[in-house]
């Protein structure tokens, strides 16, 4: 490991221990938090993890499309690639590349990131609701992706922009809030209840 | 590099960002809309007119106090100065645990207004919801008035606030219109008067608009503990302040809201006023939202179960979209803030980062505008004299409300880990004494609110 990223990790360490033994909670979450997406940013970009994660998408993505008729390919040597039939006119093949926009990398590792350092709930708890939003956001992404696929294949490829950016994202956007509320809000709510109550 | 490009990295990456944006824009939207289609009522005037007929109603003010002596006199002799007969209002101070000379004080000024009744009562511990439920059960009024210590009331709001009572038999409660006191020109630091200046655009938002379409929309969350009135049989049928949430403004709204039969209402009175002391400093703004932070959690705890039942049960009351809003939307933002600078790392250039957060903030400056916009509209012309320091804070805003965005993190973190607490510590000066080696690093809380119930002054 490269030998300032191995200072900056410790330093990290060190200053979420420091804020946590003095109780400085916003500080604490936020260093948390940011911290680990950052590292987990460096860590993963470019690593086998990220490539698994896009293969597994494009994989999903191809089998998926072709339950509702969409003839799709996964390239052979480049997996995270997939190829998408364009029926409109012109018809011919769009390549959409399932890169760190369309894997949900990112949203994954900040997920996790607000979970682990969030003070709502114990480890056990945290290990199960976890697992159980990335899978969440991981099929949230999946649903995206097809999204896009069915739109570029109805719509054309002039439909990249307003499939990929607007109405993609929006519909991940909602997925991602159904994850987040019964995660952070509910639990939250409850937690103040039963303390209120108690 | 393309509009387009710095359109769909902002869209694509800075949707955490900009979904706030969308709700506070469609929000300042719909208020504009709204009001400006609806008529203002023309509560004071009507009545004022048909009052000679009948004699004005008993009106019981109470005033919870609680080491209130800096204040206590400027609200007194407020009360003392209403164009309402002075024979027809009572006034019931209710001491709970002061230790100033608040007693004092109401003496001197029981002296100087011999024509007001006034009452005194002392209660031993501090606590406000009791102090409150006191002062109800003793009010002999058909109309009750709650009002802090710390308020001024503009010389009408009483009337004012009556009249919207005599004319309208649905109302059962009502929140007046609480803004912060006008600052004399030159007073205080730059960095004050700009902090004032958005403390008061933020309440003339939050009250003469928002709370006013909220009225319109019956979609009413908190009457002011500040300032609100209410029908005493509507009141005698809730279960009165709950001294179990910090919150006991918001916990009887929604109680009342709860109780009350489809023709009866909840409103705002905006054009019956009253004046709070703008914030001293950024430690007593920071406390103050931490406790509002803690008091919507609680109450949101408190509400009906079945409203936490699911996200779009949520969505479709409107304590669930504010918990969402507030709370679920809160989370992705906090991360995204920081990692929206760095995509630079993944290979996005510079540049389009650096403009698509110009262009984020611009879209809070146009957002910001319009909502200054439809309170310019909305406000009494006599307000316009002095909108120009509001206008002029306008490109501020978004520092300031995003300012507020932390602070209410804070508060999220803290219902969590803290007791309730009136003072708060800033993270801040946390730091401080924790690098400084000061064992006076307290965790946050300096004081248990739900054990000792110290509390002066409700939410805005």
């Amino acid at each position: 490991m490269n030998p300032g990223v191995l200072g900056g990790l410790m330093a990290w360490l060190a200053t979420l221990v420091f804020l946590r033994r003095h109780r400085v909670w916003l500080l604490f979450y936020i260093a948390g938090a940011v911290g680990f997406t950052l590292f987990g940013v460096y860590f993963v970009r470019g690593s086998p993890v990220e490539g698994l994660i896009e293969r597994l998408t494009a994989w999903h993505a191809h089998h998926l499309a072709s339950l509702v008729n969409i003839e799709t390919r996964v390239f052979t040597n480049a997996p995270g690639t997939l190829l998408v039939l364009v029926v409109t006119q012109p018809v011919g093949w769009t390549v959409v590349r399932i890169g760190l926009e369309c894997s949900g990398v990112l949203e994954l590792i900040v997920f996790v990131s607000l979970l682990l350092f969030y003070p709502a709930m114990g480890w056990l708890r945290k290990a199960w609701l976890g697992t159980l939003g990335v899978l969440a956001i991981y099929t949230a992404n999946l649903l995206r992706v097809l999204t896009i696929l069915v739109l570029l294949a109805w719509g054309g490829k002039g439909m990249i922009f307003v499939a990929h950016t607007i109405i993609a994202r929006a519909l991940f956007f909602g997925l991602m809030l159904a994850v987040y509320w019964p995660i952070f809000t509910r639990t939250t709510t409850l937690l103040v209840r039963r303390r209120l109550e108690g | 590099m393309s509009g387009e490009q710095v359109m769909g990295f902002a869209l694509f990456w800075g949707v955490w960002l900009l979904v706030p944006l969308l709700v506070d824009g469609v929000t300042a939207l719909v208020y504009l809309v709204g009001i400006w289609l609806s008529p203002h009522p023309v509560r004071r005037s009507a009545w004022l007119r048909s009052r000679r007929a009948e004699p004005p109603p008993l009106v019981s003010v109470i005033v919870p106090m609680h080491n209130a002596r800096r204040t206590l006199r400027r609200c007194l002799d407020s009360l003392a100065a209403q164009d309402y007969p002075p024979d027809r209002l009572e006034i019931i101070c209710v001491d709970n645990g002061s230790s100033d000379d608040s007693l004092g004080v109401f003496s001197h000024s029981q002296t100087a207004h011999r024509s007001l009744s006034v009452q005194w009562v002392s209660l031993p511990v501090a606590n406000k919801a009791r102090a409150l439920n006191a002062g109800i059960h003793m009010a002999r009024g058909s109309l009750v008035i709650c009002l802090d210590a710390d308020v001024r009331l503009d010389w009408q709001a009483v009337s004012t606030m009556t009249g919207a009572f005599m004319t309208n038999p649905g109302l059962v409660a009502a929140t007046g219109s609480v803004e912060v006191e006008p600052v004399r020109d030159g007073r205080g630091s730059i960095f004050t008067r700009i902090l004032t200046a958005c403390e008061s655009l933020e309440y003339l938002g939050a009250f003469r608009v928002g709370r006013r379409y909220q009225t319109l929309t019956d979609t009413l969350y908190t009457l002011s503990g500040a300032f609100s009135a209410f029908r005493r049989e509507a009141l005698l049928a809730t279960f009165l302040y709950d001294d179990a949430t910090v919150s006991e403004d918001t916990k009887l709204t929604l109680d009342l809201r709860t109780q009350q039969l489809a023709s009866h209402s909840l409103g705002c009175v905006d054009d019956a006023v009253a004046y709070v002391e703008p914030i001293r400093s950024l430690k007593a703004l920071y406390a103050q939202r931490v406790r509002w932070q803690r008091g919507q959690l609680e109450v949101a705890a408190f509400y009906p179960p079945r409203m936490l039942g699911g996200l779009l049960r949520s969505l479709r009351s409107f304590v669930g979209r504010l918990t969402i809003s507030d709370h679920t939307l809160a989370f992705p933002r906090l991360v995204w803030t920081f990692l929206l600078p760095f995509l630079f790392l993944l290979g996005y250039p510079t540049d389009l980062v650096l403009m698509a957060w110009g262009s984020l903030y611009l879209c809070y400056v146009a957002i910001e505008g319009l909502q200054t916009l439809t309170i310019w509209a909305h406000v009494p012309e006599s307000y316009h004299r002095d909108f120009a320091r509001f206008w002029a804070v306008v490109p501020v805003m978004p520092v300031y409300r995003f300012m507020l965005y932390w602070f209410r993190f804070s508060g999220i973190l803290l219902t969590l880990t803290e007791p309730a607490a009136w003072k708060v510590v800033d993270p801040f000066t946390q730091l401080g004494a924790a690098l400084g080696g000061s064992r006076a690093s307290p965790p946050a809380a300096t004081q248990d609110l739900h054990r000792a119930n110290r509390k002066t002054a409700g939410s805005a």
